[in-house]
């Protein structure tokens, strides 16, 4: 199946699991006709990771999917037949714990914001995700970042790629790094205590790399002490 | 096994190399001849080393300025074997050892050719080469038989367990291994004792593909309880995922069979509880089937935080089974998990034996005097030839703080040194010239003297320095072994930096730890004229999504429904209520923070920014914590201690934000006739870890200084604000005929003026940037403001020396009238009203402001509690219709 046959696919699945889940729902719950999930699943998040244990909610759950569908739209060249699998895994969870742990592969970055509005970053724990990132060259790439917010900002939140290797370190060439802000899925965060937004990663040169991102919420809120910075290996074919 | 990419395929370089630089072997175990290429890309390479660089500076250890030039040219080679070759020539002699990995078992280790010079009572930074060919990536783990702990250790391994041993791992570090063919770590060894010592060092890699074998057993609770049993006084019950304990009596316990042979265990578990106490751990044995009270050993619970309790104890026999006693008391507590692990050595460890000589430390004894000849304190940063911190920065508890270098010691205090020559650089805060000293450190104790020498002393004028917003515990202080620090230590680095008055406010981190230290008084730590005083900051709770609140001088420091801090309102203006009913002195904190970014630009504004943007018409988005939902607040006013309405905001915090944001909210409130003050203050260490008082004010007071009369002040607008370095002391007005003078701060700072007249304003400049001998000092431009323009200005030498600056202007209308040297210093305004004409000094500022209200709404209103969003759509309507009341009466 050539490439655009299968991001069809994938996407029809998605919408075809959300769907189903609305169709289980009653009609207030149900997506609106534009058939567009909540700019920010961000209540659904907060609730999910602070009662990890307790029941999904069927709202929670279209939510969630919402955020897989923004990774799969855009996800070119990711592994399309494993997120069609997420697809139907998060269908059929129960808990939220369940929840986390599906979407843990997916968070490259866990971003803290402090009570003072210092942003805090960190690298994933996600096994996949935690050692090297696999990129191919030119080829858009979408993550998740958690972003656990304990001021309540709702700012823009910032990503920028730094190279170290260059004297002095200075904006990387070879990568781009954006927190995607577009129809369905915002850049600015919600204020809400936990919440996911989507990055986007694309490397232009191939070859194993190391990046340092930087995390801001506006002029001066990185947190001190490379606190605000993750150093991620990048191998790029 | 790692896959590179092959030369033709891209630009980044792969280097070859044959490794001859393994064979450092003094002792042990001899790396083995190592034939293959070595091949390690380039840029992933120079990006580690610059992160080494940055750790190394971070843990005391920086490089000397030569190598970092060196490391310079090196990322700037086009050779990848020479850079390879390089990077190793740098770092290499400061291994203390050579880590060669294996794809399973346990690495090969060397001596590294780092010096083997230890310290006494001190620690000394090396760095361990890692050689990983296989591309490993658990993590490298360093231990010492020679570091297990001293309390209950058997007499005959007292003398054995002299030193500690710990990696850093931090930030800018990863935890890890990278997987590169090369990589360098940190490791920190201490040392008990001088002379030539013995060590083991022991090396390992986790995650090997045969198994760690340390795990003995774990146990999960997603099922059942899996294994563990109620035993006396106790209910066990798994629930979501968790163990789920209740304790009814005084002697709660539970079990779980386990089987191992003996040694060393440490029992691993993830719990939660809100009791205090300690808690206990037993085991048994084949042969004693039962607990017993010779084997037990206690650990101290950590009441309310998820916390990983390690508890370590060793086993005579085979391990049978054990006993946990998670609280002596009734209550709960929750575990997520529990692991047990053996501290037994398998195959996978390498041993490395080694001598250390450990140098004898020598006391220097700091003498420290003001510039009168008095005892007081002063910072220090104490750097070796090598340009080593000292203290060990990395490993600082309080006083000292491990985010900063310096250290601040009193006359008569001490700190150990090992023999050698030393730099010493003396400061006293902004007000003072630093000097650098050298000292040389023998075998008998040393004392090193500093007198302090002033350039400027406002206080001598009655003008006092202070910052309104420091913190005790929470951003960069630890939670851990305290939680944040103490008054003492806060009173050290107030008196350091000389900074006169400090608020410590407590904030979310630690709250319930730091309140005790609110007396409702200055704290009796304070040592006059030094004055230190807890009060709060709502900040990560209550209101802080609308922007933070400093309250100075509260009378209670807990809002009525409660003792801490979660059932604090979610509108700031229902805190700032509270606060005035006690006579407390109020602002908002951070102010910049929600207004850099921007949402539109006010209409028919083009071509009326001020200079430096000051003003500008750009409508902030109020999407942070800053002055936020002060724009309607600083409308409103409330009744204060004596039942009479005053102003709901006394401030605007200045000084650690965007300076251009900070002050253009302020102008714009002042041109729509608010009368509100500026202070200063730094929010250490969470804007800056620096130190204490980089944003200050500075408070007038008639005779002795008393925090009530400073913080009153505050509220006055008796001051200026200033980074310490540019002073703008005793503003005043005038007619220019001479017959009415103003003081700012000083009778509601309101010059009254029959008529429009020409007004004269002074003030004395000083500013010092640099040394006060330059033959080129630089230049501060001073402008006299007028309702937010300025309308004249002056450019004063930052020598040091002190300057009269008046300027004469006419004035037309009412106005407010202050002195700006941007952006390093602002006085408060001097109010003029001519013709009792209520001060307007822009249609344009109410309009941004009414903007702003609306703005603001609209980011703030889903953060309000529902039960408050009434209350918060009043406090809003009220602000719209005091900005569009201005308006209209323009209007009209």
């Amino acid at each position: 199946m050539d490439f655009s046959l299968r991001l069809k696919a994938c996407c029809c699945l998605v919408i075809a699991i959300i769907g189903v889940v609305q169709f289980c729902m009653p009609a207030s719950d149900r997506l609106s006709d534009q058939g567009c999930p909540d700019a920010n699943p961000v209540a659904f998040v907060e609730r999910t990771l602070l009662r990890p244990s307790t029941k999904l909610k069927r709202a929670e759950l279209r939510q969630v999917l919402g955020v897989i569908g923004k990774l799969l739209v855009a996800n070119n060249q990711a592994d399309l037949e494993v997120l069609e699998f997420l697809g139907r895994q998060v269908a059929e969870v129960k808990t939220r714990k369940e929840l986390q742990a599906l979407l843990m592969p997916y968070v490259l970055l866990q971003v803290e914001i402090n009570p003072e509005s210092r942003v805090k970053i960190g690298p994933s724990e996600s096994e996949v995700l935690r050692h090297k990132v696999d990129l191919e060259k030119g080829v858009a790439k979408r993550f998740l970042l958690q972003v656990d917010n304990h001021a309540g900002v709702t700012s823009t939140l910032n990503i920028s790629a730094v190279d170290l290797s260059l004297e002095p370190p200075q904006t990387a060439d070879w990568i781009t790094a954006v927190v995607v802000n577009e129809a369905g899925i915002s850049s600015k965060m919600s204020g809400q205590r936990l919440e996911y937004l989507v990055v986007e990663l694309v490397a232009k040169q191939s070859g194993l790399k190391e990046v340092r991102l930087v995390g801001d919420a506006g002029q001066g809120t990185q947190d001190l002490g490379f606190r605000a910075t993750a150093d991620l290996l990048i191998d790029v074919k | 096994m790692r896959k590179f990419i092959s030369l033709q395929m891209i630009p980044c370089l792969i280097v070859s190399l044959v490794m001859s630089q393994c064979n450092y072997g003094l002792h042990s175990q001899e790396p083995s001849k190592v034939d293959e290429p070595l091949a390690v890309p380039v840029q992933p390479l120079l990006s580690h080393v610059h992160r080494l660089c940055e750790a190394m500076e971070i843990v005391g250890r920086p490089l000397a300025e030569e190598a970092l030039q060196q490391i310079a040219k090196i990322k700037k080679a086009d050779d990848p074997a020479r850079v390879l070759t390089e990077v190793q020539d740098l770092f290499d002699p400061f291994c203390v050892a050579v880590v060669d990995v294996a794809p399973t078992g346990a690495p090969k280790v060397s001596r590294g050719p780092a010096s083997t010079k230890l310290l006494e009572q001190g620690w000394r930074t090396f760095l361990v080469k890692v050689i990983n060919r296989h591309g490993r990536t658990g993590r490298l783990f360093v231990e010492s038989p020679n570091a297990q702990p001293l309390p209950n250790a058997p007499a005959s391994e007292v003398d054995k367990r002299w030193m500690q041993i710990s990696s850093y791992d931090g930030q800018p570090l990863r935890p890890n291994l990278s997987g590169l063919a090369i990589e360098y770590r940190i490791v920190q060894i201490f040392s008990r004792d001088a002379g030539p010592k013995e060590a083991v060092l022991e090396f390992t890699v986790s995650g090997d593909a045969n198994g760690d074998d340390a795990l003995i057993r774990e146990w999960r609770f997603d099922k059942d309880e899996d294994g563990w049993n109620a035993m006396n006084q106790i209910k066990v019950d798994a629930k979501d995922g968790s163990l789920q304990i209740e304790s009814t009596g005084d002697d709660p316990f539970m079990g779980a069979e386990v089987v191992s042979r003996g040694g060393g265990f440490v029992l691993r578990f993830w719990a939660k509880t809100d009791v205090v106490g300690i808690g206990q751990l037993f085991w048994w044995t084949k042969d004693i089937p039962y607990a017993t009270g010779n084997r037990q050993t206690n650990f101290i619970l950590e009441p309310n935080k998820e916390h990983l309790y390690e508890v370590p104890f060793h086993v005579e026999g085979e391990l049978a089974g054990v006993r946990l006693d998670p609280l002596v008391k009734p209550g709960k507590m929750r575990i997520d998990w529990i692991d047990l692990h053996s501290q037994q050595r398998n195959e996978n460890w390498a041993r490395l034996e080694t001598t250390f000589q450990c140098e004898a430390s020598t006391q220097v004894t700091f003498r420290v005097f003001d510039e009168q000849g008095l005892p007081a304190f002063a910072k220090f940063e104490v750097r070796d030839s090598e340009g080593r911190i000292y203290p060990a920065q990395s490993k600082r508890l309080a006083p000292d703080f491990f985010f900063q270098r310096h250290i601040y010691r009193g006359d008569g205090e001490e700190l150990s040194l090992p023999p050698g020559q030393y730099t010493i650089t003396c400061s006293r805060g902004p007000e003072t010239l630093p000097e650098v000293q050298s000292l040389t450190v023998g075998s008998e104790p040393k004392e090193l003297l500093y007198r302090v020498r002033r350039w400027i002393d406002p206080s001598k004028a009655g003008w006092w320095s202070g910052d309104h917003h420091i913190h005790g515990a929470g951003c960069l202080h630890y939670n851990n072994p305290t939680e944040g620090v103490s008054p003492e230590d806060m009173m050290r680095h107030i008196m350091g930096e000389d900074l006169k008055v400090g608020c410590s406010l407590t904030w979310g981190p630690c709250f319930d730890f730091q309140k005790q230290f609110f007396t409702g008084d200055v704290a009796p730590e304070s040592q006059y004229p030094y004055l230190l005083r807890y009060d709060i900051e709502v900040s990560g709770f209550g209101s802080h999504m609308s922007g933070h609140l400093n309250l100075l001088n509260l009378k209670n420091q807990i809002y009525p429904g409660g003792d801490s801090k979660d059932h604090w309102p979610t509108l700031g203006l229902s805190t700032l209520k509270w606060a005035k009913r006690q006579g407390a002195v109020c602002g908002p904190a951070h102010s910049s923070i929600g207004l850099t970014s921007f949402v539109g630009r006010l209409p028919d504004t083009e071509g009326k920014d001020g200079e430096n943007l000051l003003p500008n018409f750009q409508i902030p988005a109020y999407d942070g914590i800053g002055a936020n939902e002060f724009i309607v607040d600083v409308t409103h006013r409330v009744p204060g201690a004596d039942g009479k309405l005053v102003p709901a905001v006394d401030f605007i915090s200045t000084m650690n934000s965007d300076r251009v944001a900070e002050w253009n909210m302020w102008y714009h409130v002042l041109n729509a006739g608010l009368r509100v003050a500026a202070s200063g203050e730094t929010d250490f260490p969470c804007m800056s870890g620096e130190r204490v008082g980089i944003g200050r004010v500075y408070a007038h007071v008639d005779g002795r200084l008393t925090f009530d009369k400073w913080v009153q002040s505050i509220a006055d607008g008796r001051s200026y604000v200033s980074d310490g370095f540019t002073h703008l002391i005793g503003y005043r007005a005038s007619a220019a005929d001479g017959k009415q003078v103003v003081d700012v701060g000083v009778n509601g700072s309101e010059l009254k003026l029959e008529q429009p007249k020409r007004v004269r304003f002074s003030t004395k400049v000083a500013a010092l940037y640099g040394s006060p001998e330059s033959d080129s000092p630089l230049k501060q431009k001073v402008e006299l403001i007028v309702n937010g323009y300025p309308v004249q200005s002056v450019n004063v030498k930052c020598d040091g020396s002190t300057k009269d600056v008046t300027f004469e202007t006419p004035l037309v209308k009412s106005s407010w009238v202050a002195i700006r040297a941007f952006p390093n210093a602002h006085t408060n305004p001097i109010y003029v009203v001519i013709d009792e004409e209520p001060i307007l000094g822009s249609l344009d500022s109410v309009r941004w402001c009414l903007a702003g209200v609306e703005q603001c709404w609209k980011a703030k209103e889903p953060l309000y509690a529902k039960s408050e969003l009434n209350e918060a759509r009043a406090a809003y309507r009220h602000a719209r219709l005091f900005y569009q009341r201005l308006l209209d009466e323009h209007a009209r």
